[in-house]
């Protein structure tokens, strides 16, 4: 074996506790890194098969003839073809194209115009199939840009960090060895030559496991996160399935970012002893500041901790160095619990906002919309549900389980829409909070209007609810919106209307204007009216009127049989063929929630995990960094006792340490930490609404965990050390 | 009545084949007030020796007794109290806290104490060791020699009954070996305080009243040269 390789090895044996560390420290790096990255992988490859299941295709031609679909899917632009006939006989051309350009829809246009065919019905683009290989900017991944981007730093910085520290706790240790090595004629080079042998052997035996491990647990997250997709999976009727997947890229990356901070961290030593005069490295020089400056006691610390507190506060102004490296690995781990916490806590939320949990197992809607042309001239007229005909349906529903409580939601918002104009009816300083966002600061802002048909039984409560006689109407007066920045129940209206003027279109598309009295305000609203209202339209609860579009909560025990039933009865009752402007359908909200949860729930556990592991990172750390600082002060403690400190004065001096210690990385984690998790939630509040909640409970635990992790570890430490024979003590380390 | 005792002390490094026997069944004992040499080949068990005299290494077996305590009964607190009163050590390697200052080592086993640091008579060791211009020196920038005198300060500064010190001018020269040894015997005869001295030099040994040769871990030699001062023979 070469010299420098044979001394390498002979360091790493030598301090062999500081190896098992630093080589910990690279394995959970390695691990995390490959973890997290494959199981990025395996979820996008699980949408990709997805969408390649719904079909494998870039452009599809709809309502093309048997003749042209021939032509144009032998066009040399496209790779494969195949087409579709739907239950009306429409044929469909599905093609993949050869070389998708970032126009990719203009092509399709210009492939089909070149070949002369398809005067008639559409072409469609497959965008997330473009988008997932490449072809089309991501718009879905764009919006998660930020977040990804935070996460890659901080799984970055803890990977960093965590090998980065193992070296720099014992940076004086091992600059003061080089020096010594420097002193007997070893020249830079066979320095420099030692480092990267002991780089390579830490590397050879570190990444390899840590991408092993990091390769079981992503395998262990798809079984769990197949596991929550399930129900997913039978509501949809959609297949999609984590297949584990370990794409070389990540391996590489992983392995690369290890071998690098290795490397520099190893260096920078060795880098320091080629520096300065061999001397200074084998002294020390460097370790102890050369200015002796005068430390003044706190009269406190004398009293509580007493000579022992004074003796560790001039170690650590003086000697700042070493504890350095203790101080960031706490700061980074507190950094890290937070921005992991608060991550969580923004996920947990925004999944909560996304699927709000609707006190109903099944719903059935009827939906009816008029089309319009440019000018908002009624093309086509909007079907409407009568109220006799949506009783006879609430009363068929209710056979289905008599024991189920059926609540129906109807709107009327007019052939094109209803309006309003805002001022009337805003208070003056919701009207200026609707107008202020807006460049046209005109003086007649017109809102939408809807009146809001319920069932008999419904109504009647709400009626009694604002104090009025069945039978009048009801300005539904609460809406849910951000004031300033925060998601707030308000009420927009003015409190004295008597009546409102509203605007319409009748059939012929001339305009109508009706004025409609208003018979009391309801500003508490239940839930199932409040998804109703908005900050830009006005409600208003009226009996008896047909309806635009119509929705039934169903309360149910046997939702999945409800949604059959009623689908069925709407078919049957309703006797109309569904086009894109009137549809209707029932649906089983259970399933559906079941399905969101297990999804809420796959995102839950991813970050869990994540603050799992960062934790664990962060804990091996700080236990590394304490234990070894302490073991490379043995023979101080050892000296210390010779000198007659007691036990007790040694634990009151490691107290001491620890409290410094902790206060300062508290310091430094929680206003970094408290930082970035605020930056985390910005990001994500663009997207979403919610507000900033403290985050009191990850802050109180990093406080307690911090003390009693730097506590414990370095007063065990310091017994493991102090225990035993002094003279050793003193020998052993040097 | 000896202030220091020992009943066949020995202590054993390493087992089987590597076996060393640093200090083979030592006997004797040492008057209060004595100034004594010791003496023998590199590796003999000098060190050895004073390191269990001074309570800070464990026997293999035998006893040391100070002012008729059993030192190695006692639990390692007791110890530790009795080490900054009664044991003024001087180490052959110095052994400093090197965040602390000359001054500030010095003080060291004072303030352990929870005594009052007494500015005059730490000006009075610095001033006798020649280190009041260096006294807000960090140990590493100090020579050899100055950071042996450090080490001989902290010792005196408790006026501790028993001084025990290894090689204490190994690292001197001639004029400042004297005046270290000078120090050692005022101090010596000024508080009544028992002095053993490691050296491997003669004319060191020579000033002592009684010279202990140790070869091999065993007390091979050990003469009076000159009758106890103070004690009429
Ligand atoms: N920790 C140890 N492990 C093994 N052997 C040891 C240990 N400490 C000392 N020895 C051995 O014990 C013997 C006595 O050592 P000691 O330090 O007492 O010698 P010394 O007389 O002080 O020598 P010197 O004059 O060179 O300082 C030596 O042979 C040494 O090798
Ligand atoms: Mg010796």
């Amino acid at each position: 074996m070469k010299l420098t390789a044979k001394l390498a090895l002979i360091q790493l044996r030598e301090n062999r506790r500081r190896s098992v560390l630093t080589l910990l420290g690279i394995v959970l790096s390695v691990a995390m890194i490959t973890a997290v990255f494959g199981f990025v992988a395996s979820g996008r490859g699980a949408i990709y098969d997805l969408i390649i299941g719904q079909g494998n295709y870039h452009v599809a031609y709809e309502g093309i003839t048997p003749e042209d679909a021939e032509i144009l899917g032998s066009n040399k632009a496209f790779e494969s073809h195949y087409t579709e006939t739907d239950e009306e006989g429409v044929l469909t051309l599905f093609c993949r194209l050869a070389k998708p350009t970032a126009e990719a829809t203009e092509q399709a246009a210009e492939i089909a115009k070149a070949a002369k065919v398809l005067d008639s019905g559409g072409i469609y683009m497959n965008r997330e199939l473009m988008m997932m290989e490449g072809y089309l900017p991501d718009t879905y991944t764009g919006m998660l840009v930020p977040i990804a981007a935070v996460l890659f730093i901080i799984i970055i910085f803890a990977s960093v960090i965590v090998v980065s520290n193992a070296f720099r706790v014992s940076a004086g240790e091992r600059t003061k060895q080089f020096g010594i090595l420097k002193s007997v004629g070893a020249t830079s080079k066979q320095i420099r030559s030692t480092v990267i042998n002991e780089g390579w052997l830490l590397a050879i035996a570190g990444i390899p496991v840590g991408i092993l491990v990091g390769l079981g647990v992503e395998a262990i997250g798809c079984v769990i996160a197949n596991y929550c997709l399930a129900p997913l999976n039978t509501f949809g009727g959609i297949a999609i399935k984590m297949s584990f997947q370990a794409p070389w890229w990540v391996i590489v990356f992983a392995a690369l970012l290890a071998f690098v901070t290795i490397f520099l961290s190893a260096y920078l030593p060795a880098r320091k002893a080629a520096k300065i005069p061999a001397i200074d490295a084998i002294r020390g020089s460097g370790e102890v500041k050369l200015k002796a400056k005068k430390v003044r006691t706190a009269g406190a610390v004398r009293k509580i901790f007493g000579v022992e507190g004074e003796l560790a506060q001039k170690s650590m102004k003086r000697s700042r160095r070493s504890y350095r490296a203790t101080v960031i690995a706490l700061s980074s781990s507190v950094i890290l619990f937070l921005v992991g916490t608060s991550l969580g806590q923004s996920v947990k939320v925004s999944v909560n906002m996304i699927y709000p949990n609707i006190e109903a197992t099944a719903m059935a809607q009827i939906s009816a919309s008029t089309s319009t042309d440019m000018e908002g001239n009624i093309v086509k007229l909007v079907k409407l549900t009568d109220a006799a005909t949506a009783r006879t349906l609430t009363e068929k529903f209710r056979q289905f389980d008599p024991t189920s409580s059926i609540k129906m939601l109807g709107e009327n918002s007019g052939n094109s829409v209803f309006t309003v104009e805002a001022k009337n009816i805003f208070t003056p300083m919701s009207y200026e909070n609707l107008t202020k966002d807006d460049d046209l600061a005109v003086d007649d802002y017109i809102i939408t209007f809807k009146y809001i048909i319920l069932d008999d039984a419904f109504y009647e409560s709400v009626c009694k609810q604002a104090g009025v006689q069945t039978g009048e109407n009801i300005l539904l007066n609460q809406v849910l919106d951000r004031v300033d920045g925060k998601r707030a129940l308000f009420s927009p209206c003015r409190s004295d209307i008597n009546a409102i003027e509203v605007t319409g279109k009748n059939d012929d598309n001339s305009v109508f204007t009706e004025t409609v009295p208003i018979g009391g305000q309801l500003t508490e609203l239940p839930p199932e009216l409040l998804l109703l209202t908005s900050p830009y339209s006005v409600c208003v609860v009226t009996p008896n009127k047909s309806m635009t579009s119509v929705q039934w909560l169903v309360n149910v025990e046997d939702s999945a049989g409800f949604a059959e039933y009623a689908q069925a009865t709407l078919k049957n009752t309703l006797k109309v063929e569904q086009t894109g402007l009137y549809s209707y359908n029932a649906s089983d909200i259970k399933a559906m929630l079941a399905a969101q949860n297990g999804l809420a729930n796959l995102i839950m556990i991813f970050v869990y995990g994540f603050i799992a592991m960062l934790t664990l990172i962060g804990l091996t750390n700080v236990i590394s960094t304490i234990s070894t600082n302490i073991r490379l002060r043995k023979r101080e403690f050892a000296v210390l006792e010779s000198m007659g400190m007691t036990e007790k004065g040694i634990k009151r001096m490691i107290s001491y340490e620890s409290l410094i210690c902790g206060l300062r990385s508290l310091f430094f984690g929680l206003v970094l930490g408290l930082a970035a998790s605020y930056f985390i939630y910005n990001r994500i509040t663009d997207v979403l609404l919610f507000p900033y909640s403290f985050p009191y409970v990850p802050v109180i635990a990093a406080v307690i965990v911090v003390f009693l992790v730097t506590f414990i570890t370095m007063r065990f430490s310091a017994m493991r050390v102090s225990k035993g024979n002094i003279i050793e003590g003193i020998r052993q380390s040097e | 009545m000896n202030i220091l005792q020992v009943n066949g002390l020995s202590k054993t490094y390493g087992k089987g084949g590597t076996e060393v026997k640093a200090l083979d069944n030592v006997t004797f004992g040492v008057e209060k007030g004595e100034f004594v040499a010791v003496v023998g080949a590199s590796g003999s068990g000098k060190s050895t020796l004073l390191h269990l005299l001074g309570g800070v290494d464990r026997p293999t077996s035998g006893s040391v007794l100070v002012d008729g305590k059993e030192i190695y009964a006692m639990n390692e607190s007791q110890l530790a109290i009795f080490r900054r009163r009664n044991v003024g050590l001087i180490y052959q390697f110095y052994n400093l806290i090197p965040s602390l200052t000359v001054a500030e080592n010095i003080m060291l086993p004072r303030l352990l104490d929870g005594r009052k640091a007494d500015k005059a008579k730490l000006r009075e060791i610095l001033e006798t060791v020649g280190l009041s211009d260096r006294k807000n020196h960090l140990p590493n920038q100090l020579s050899g020699g100055q950071q042996q005198r450090v080490s001989v300060g902290r010792a005196l500064i408790n006026d501790p009954a028993v001084i025990l010190a290894d090689e204490p001018t190994g690292n001197l020269d001639s004029k400042a070996s004297r005046e270290v040894i000078e120090l050692l015997k005022a101090s010596n005869k000024r508080y009544n305080q028992t002095l053993l001295i490691i050296t491997h030099d003669e004319k060191i040994a020579l000033q002592a009243d009684r010279i202990i040769t140790i070869e091999d871990g065993k007390i091979i030699g050990d003469e009076q040269v000159k009758p106890r001062q103070g004690v009429g023979e």
